[in-house]
């Protein structure tokens, strides 16, 4: 009786994430960073206004660093703990994680063409971002390719810490190597017209992170919880067969 | 007006790779709720 009553209230929860007032926040504030980031900036010396890509792909690779931070915090729960839903949080931050940091490798190519003259470099951190990238694919890979959800927990926790420990070489590659790529960008690092727009446009990015890792994981815990209960169905059917 | 061409390509596949993963995302909530009635008919069966 009372798993039947937990199940009739899951819904809201979806229901309530999807119409939340995140849903329809993140592409206002998005819109408005990019909009007072554009007014605001003047053409850069060098790059001229090639520079406004750096409001959406300096925001988009942080933004994916802090999505492996929470894959790495909750893969480190998950072990310690066994908690599943340390799990499910891992695996939806990883799934974002993947999305923007896609995003910033093309990105990153637009802006190289222009810039640099190539799309494409082999470059330590161009290099070390598609790693991360492709660490964080093979995640995802190998939770759809394993079945039984303890074990699928266990070695994606495994991978996830491994590969969150990636994200400390991709921020340090250009300082710790010769790239082509420039230093960091931060509001400490660019001019202070450039750095408003900067911070606005991550604090846009994280209000996105926040809203996508929120829906994937209550979505995930949903499909958990469903599975759960057909599968207990399935077995008591079985035991009242025999 | 060459430069702007790149900008205007870097944040269209933004807003395209946002809203992407956003739709999908509103279709893993609909599959999952489907799933979620599911599981709940069969257990309000299950229990009759």
């Amino acid at each position: 009786m009372e798993a039947t009553m937990d199940a009739a209230r899951a819904p809201e929860v979806t229901r309530r994430t999807r119409f939340s007032i995140l849903a329809w926040l993140w592409p206002v504030v998005l819109i408005a960073a990019q909009v007072y980031a554009f007014a605001i900036s003047p053409p850069d010396r060098d790059m001229g206004d090639l520079q406004k890509i750096m409001y959406v792909h300096v925001p988009a690779a942080w933004n994916a660093f802090i999505s492996f931070f929470i894959v790495f915090i909750s893969s480190i729960l998950y072990l310690w703990k066994r908690d599943e839903r340390h799990d499910l949080l891992a695996a939806s931050a990883a799934e974002v994680g993947a999305v923007l940091t896609a995003l910033t490798l093309v990105l990153g190519s637009i802006w190289g063409r222009p810039t640099w003259g190539v799309w494409w470099t082999w470059d330590a951190r161009l290099t070390s971002t598609a790693v991360l990238f492709l660490i964080f694919v093979g995640y995802l890979s190998l939770r759809a390719f394993t079945d039984e959800p303890e074990r699928r927990a266990r070695w994606s926790a495994a991978v996830g810490i491994l590969g969150a420990m990636n994200v400390p070489i991709v921020y340090m590659s250009v300082r710790w190597w010769r790239t082509l790529h420039q230093v960091q960008s931060s509001p400490s690092t660019v001019d202070s017209p450039y750095a408003w727009g900067l911070r606005a446009n991550a604090i846009a990015f994280l209000i996105v992170l926040i809203y996508f890792v929120r829906t994937r994981y209550a979505a995930a815990r949903m499909e958990r919880e469903a599975e759960q209960r057909l599968d207990a169905a399935a077995l008591a059917a079985g035991g009242y067969n025999a | 007006m060459r430069e702007w061409r790149f900008v205007i390509a870097a944040y269209v596949v933004t807003w395209v790779v946002l809203i992407g993963y956003a739709v999908r995302l509103f279709l893993v909530n609909r599959r999952v709720t489907a799933l979620h009635d599911e599981s709940v008919r069969v257990v309000s069966g299950a229990a009759r």
